[in-house]
């Protein structure tokens, strides 16, 4: 048996100790590609949301590679994405792979612990003795999907400081690696110090003040780079420090009940949506405002084309939020047909529009980031990010 | 009408948009609103006017039955300067471990923030976490009504509601019936009964269905083709008993959408016993329509197996008259010729049998 | 014949003069302009194949211009900018100084002229854009994301159909009493439906008409949702040579719709004036080639990168003339080979 999951982003370090943490084996699908989307698309109902056409394409690439059992996370309601199993399952079969089996990892509420019969499942084993494996598993998996996040974190930070450009992306390239092969807990819990030490050997110019940008949105859109076409990429390139709250982690630790940023967030959208319908319309809410009222330069939402909950989302920024806050939001809406060229120039533009804001906040209030000292975000990610922050701090 | 002001109190005016859950719930709100002493002022049917305005406010990604009901909404606002409320229903769930689509469950937070729309009057559904007496309560306390009365009230909305249904499966159409709950007569079915040589399922949400501007009178143009049409709302009881599974093997996933829900069990008779009853399906989308994506595919992947006919039609505000004539003409044609090859009598006035139990 | 390019370059005591490149998807511009923001002289050419194509024949062009106008020869080019969504190639083939989007672009060329602009419409061959200013800044834009229904290249191939020149085309929509209406998210409905109204013995006056209040209306659905679109409002684009279009824009926001004099020029005219700004601020010596550009040699070149399943075909220009240098290079999605070095 070789099980198999869809892409979203570097995520797949996660998604694959989970699975080999039970001796199963294990194949990751090649990094989501055009031949992937070409095959998604062709086989898709026309008028699914983006994420499902990707994952059908990841799903027939890791087939082919020779998976027989795919994973496939579900939810039961309200929008889209608790179907994606049964109707990519089915599709998948009038294509002619019959033998495959879709297993749905039902992720609603995790402290149901539905998950546990998934994992019954994929392992074909309940007794007593294979419970002490998944709680490896489910260990490992966390481990890595919070240092997955920190990962990120810290990339969304430096890049915009970093003076060879592209030195980031081959940091996170080489810690992903390296993490993939980490599989000791000594291993894991020293990782965050090589984390610390591998960004810390970029040559980077802490001089630099640059625009402070946060970005949510769908999360599939917003952490797989090859259907945003590598939004954070290219902003950090453009000397913007990202700051994006939404992980795989962010997402786990909220479907454990444990995440105390997100109903923060919950508790900031609530005069404007009072309760979760789906997707992640409510946080992004939330995230708006909250970086609102840290003072950002800009806000950037994705999501995929006519996506339910994140369209209201967008309808309640544009009518209200963006009115009572005033901080410049951009949308992408991304599908198969999403060029590189419009958005490159909408990135740009809105780079220069969030320049020149910033310009008029610095002559209208002098004592603007007046000593070159960087404003640390307070509530933001907690320690690894101060550690972070401490990093890029002018001397 | 012949209930005046009752005392020197004020009623409440209460204007209701005729979209979306309009077409589902009408009576049941109408029942339990005049239960409640609130004066109902309906929004007019769906013209040229309100689409466009509709869709000046809403965005482009939304699907047409949303932006029509942002339509309808400033039209009853336009009409009416003196409403007390506009009644937007938070419908959330209505059977437990389901939903709507999660533009019902936003619908009252996108038309507050409106321009000038008067106070929102708010009714929530939501079986999960309470009882729907809970939320006549509630509706209740909004419009100065003690528990009792909106108990009361709600009960009484009830019993009309069921009544409602049940001349609807005596074969009633929607618009008819609501055509009677809004002037306040008696259910009764029409003289003229719709007969036809065909009979089709029209599947689809019910402000797609009867919303006849915007499907540009569908099933009229049926008619016209010699067609008898049943809907969902025709379909007995019992068919809407058991979860539809849709994923077999998985055996954890349920249909969460009710609506399509709903579509899925009676197209599941269809596909079983009550295949030889009907001739073609024709299932009515709205562009940009979520559930409706992908639930379409998995009833059009079946349709495939059992070999019935399947017509999907997509419409948006700039559907055009013509397009859509050629192809439902087409589509009758190729179904006519089909009963004929098999040497199949017309149907005309063969009663569809729906066979009760299991 | 080059020694008029290489004065114009390097020669001093001549007047300042600076060029904006404007390479659109169907059109490029080319404006010259000195350091008041005067306009000099400007080229309008229909696209050739390729933006390179595009580059060297405006170049040759603008340079047949100068040496026809001796007062020119007394400028000398001392920065080049480029703009439009083939900005970058340009830049590296014409050697420009900078390049920044068509929206910043077109809002400082409109602000140059209506200071208290606040409402920028735009709408070009392909693409149309909107872009909201308050106090002088940009604060909003949006660009048309879903297809071509609401441009210029959708009334061109409307009016050959019609059998219309293009040039008449708002002409007979002034004409029009009352406009049909017709339907048109996308070029295809709008099509069928006028085809329709056409068979219906409507006058072409009116289907015009029609078109243009459908055109508009789209573009406000489209582009122009949510915003709010206060007065001042400049229309600009090939597009405002439209009578019908402006016309319709007006009953649309009920408040009087400018067009500039340069409305086809103004990303190349905003170009300019912001390398004029960049050049003020740096004074750093010009990247620009020269005119000649038009006789350089161009060789473009693609290869598949195949380092990963997204086998990305990557596209560069190289100058033979100078032992093959490698001048731009794009196409690959993870950005590697975007370094030229």
């Amino acid at each position: 048996m070789l099980i198999s999951f869809p892409n979203m982003g570097p995520n797949w370090v996660a998604f694959k100790t989970l699975f080999t943490a039970l001796d199963l084996d294990v194949v990751v699908p090649d990094p989501t590609n055009r031949e992937a989307i070409k095959i998604g698309v062709k086989y898709s109902p026309e008028f699914v949301c983006f994420p499902f056409k990707a994952t059908l394409g990841d799903f027939v690439n890791a087939i082919e590679k020779g998976a027989d059992t795919l994973v496939m996370a579900i939810d039961c309601g309200p929008c889209r994405f608790g179907f994606y199993a049964s109707v990519q399952e089915r599709i998948l079969r009038d294509m002619g792979y019959k033998d495959i089996r879709v297993i749905p990892l039902d992720q609603a509420d995790l402290l149901e612990f539905h998950w546990v019969k998934t994992l019954q499942e994929v392992s074909g084993r309940k007794d007593l003795f294979i419970y002490s494996k998944y709680i490896k598993a489910v260990i490992y998996f966390l481990k890595k999907a919070k240092l997955l996040n920190d990962i990120q974190t810290a990339e969304g930070l430096f890049r915009a400081y970093e003076h060879n450009l592209g030195d980031t992306t081959r940091v996170v390239n080489e810690l992903l690696e390296k993490l993939d092969k980490a599989n000791t807990l000594v291993e894991l819990r020293n990782f965050k110090k090589v984390i610390k030490n591998d960004f810390n050997s970029i040559d980077i110019d802490k001089s630099k003040t640059p625009l402070r940008v946060g970005l949510s949105g769908e999360i599939h859109i917003s952490l797989e780079p090859y259907v945003n076409l590598d939004l954070r990429r290219k902003l950090g390139e453009m000397g913007v420090e990202v700051h994006q709250s939404l992980s795989l982690y962010d997402w786990v630790v909220h479907k454990f009940h444990l995440n105390y940023h997100r109903k923060w967030l919950e508790h900031l959208a609530k005069p404007y949506v009072p309760m979760d319908i789906g997707g992640e319309c409510v946080w992004v809410l939330g995230e708006y405002i909250d970086k609102a009222k840290a003072g950002f330069d800009g806000f950037i939402h994705s999501y995929p084309f006519t996506c339910m909950p994140e369209v209201t989302a967008r309808t309640i920024i544009t009518n209200k939020l963006k009115k009572i806050y005033d901080l410049p939001i951009i949308y992408f809406s991304f599908d198969e047909q999403s060029g590189q060229e419009g958005f490159r120039t909408r990135l740009e533009a809105f780079y220069d529009l969030m320049e020149a804001r910033r310009e008029r906040e610095i002559k209208s209030t002098p004592e603007f980031m007046a000593n070159g000292q960087k404003k640390i975000y307070p509530q933001y990610g907690g320690e690894f990010y101060n550690e972070i922050a401490q990093l890029i701090q002018a001397e | 009408m012949g209930l005046s002001t009752t005392g020197d109190k004020k009623r409440y005016k209460v204007g209701i948009p005729r979209a979306l859950h309009y077409y589902r719930y009408y009576p049941f709100w109408k029942k339990l609103l005049e239960e409640l002493d609130v004066e109902i002022v309906l929004s007019p049917p769906t013209n040229k006017n309100i689409v466009e305005e509709g869709v000046t406010h809403g965005f482009g990604e939304l699907c047409i039955p949303v932006k029509i009901y942002y339509g309808q909404v400033l039209k009853l606002v336009e009409n009416n300067p003196d409403l007390d409320f506009v009644f937007v229903p938070r419908y959330v769930s209505e059977v437990p471990e389901s939903y709507f689509c999660p533009k019902f469950l936003s619908l009252p937070d996108v038309i507050k923030i409106l321009p000038e729309v008067p106070k929102i009057l708010n009714f929530e559904v939501n079986v999960k976490e309470f009882p729907i007496s809970t939320s006549a309560i509630e509706l209740g306390k909004q419009l100065g009504k003690g528990q009792t009365a909106s108990v009361e009230a709600y009960k009484k909305a009830q019993a009309y509601f069921d009544e409602y249904h049940n001349f609807l499966r005596d074969g009633g159409s929607v618009n008819h019936a609501l055509r009677l709950v809004h002037r306040n007569l008696p259910f009764k079915l029409p003289k003229k009964e719709m007969k036809g040589d065909l009979r089709f399922l029209l599947l689809g949400h019910a402000y797609n269905i009867f919303d006849t501007f915007i499907n540009l009178d569908f099933i009229k143009k049926l008619h016209e083709q010699g067609v008898e049409v049943l809907t969902i709302e025709n379909l007995p009881e019992y068919l809407f008993k058991k979860p539809v599974i849709v994923n077999p093997r998985g055996g954890v996933l349920r249909n969460y959408w009710q609506h399509e829900e709903e579509i899925m069990q009676a197209i599941r008779f269809f596909l079983t016993k009550g295949r030889a009853e009907i001739d073609g399906v024709i299932f009515l989308i709205s562009f940009a329509c979520g559930p409706d994506s992908l639930i379409s595919e998995l009833i059009m992947r079946d349709m495939k197996v059992v070999g019935l006919p399947f017509l999907e039609i997509i419409m948006d505000e700039h559907s055009g008259e013509a397009g859509m004539m050629t192809r439902i003409e087409s589509f009758v044609e190729m179904v006519r010729r089909k009963r004929k090859r098999l040497g199949l009598e017309p149907r005309w006035k063969s009663k569809i049998k729906f066979y009760e139990g299991t | 014949m080059v020694e008029v390019s290489d004065k114009l370059k390097s020669e001093d005591g001549k007047k300042d003069a600076f060029l904006g490149i404007d390479i659109g998807s169907v059109s490029c511009k080319f404006v010259l302009m000195d350091t008041n923001g005067e306009v000099l002289t400007s080229v309008f050419l229909r696209n050739r194949g390729s933006p390179i194509d595009s580059a060297k024949a405006g170049m040759a062009e603008l340079r047949d211009k100068i040496r026809a106008e001796p007062d020119l020869l007394n400028y000398a080019i001392k920065c080049c900018g480029t703009t439009g969504s083939a900005r970058y190639l340009t830049k590296a083939v014409v050697g420009g100084d900078l390049a920044k989007t068509e929206i910043i672009a077109h809002a400082v060329a409109t602000q140059s002229m209506y200071p208290d602009v606040r409402t920028i419409l735009e709408i070009g061959g392909q693409d149309s854009k909107i872009i909201i200013l308050r106090d002088d800044i940009i604060v909003d834009f949006a660009m048309n994301s879903v297809c071509a229904a609401g441009t210029g290249s959708f009334l061109d191939h409307q009016a050959a159909r019609l059998g219309i020149p293009i040039e008449d085309f708002g002409d007979y929509a002034v004409r029009s009493k009352n406009p049909v209406s017709i339907a048109g998210r996308c070029t295809v409905f709008a099509e069928s439906d006028m085809i329709h109204k056409q068979n219906a013995g409507y006058s072409k006056e009116d289907i015009i008409a029609g078109l243009c209040d459908s055109l508009v209306r789209n573009y406000m659905n489209n582009v122009g949702k949510g915003k709010e679109l206060d007065e001042p409002v400049v229309f600009q684009g090939g597009v405002s040579y439209n009578k019908g279009i402006i016309q319709a824009f007006e009953r649309h926001l009920g408040c009087k719709v400018i067009v500039p004099k340069y409305n086809v020029l103004m990303g190349a005219l905003g170009m300019a004036i912001l390398v004029r700004d960049y050049y003020v601020e740096h004074g750093r010596e010009t990247l620009f080639r020269g005119l000649e550009v038009s006789d350089i040699e161009f060789k473009t070149t693609t290869f598949h990168c195949g380092d990963c399943p997204n086998n990305c075909e990557i596209v560069q220009v190289k100058m033979p003339e100078q032992d093959n240098k490698i001048i731009a290079r794009w196409g690959s999605r993870c950005g590697k080979w975007d370094q030229l070095t």
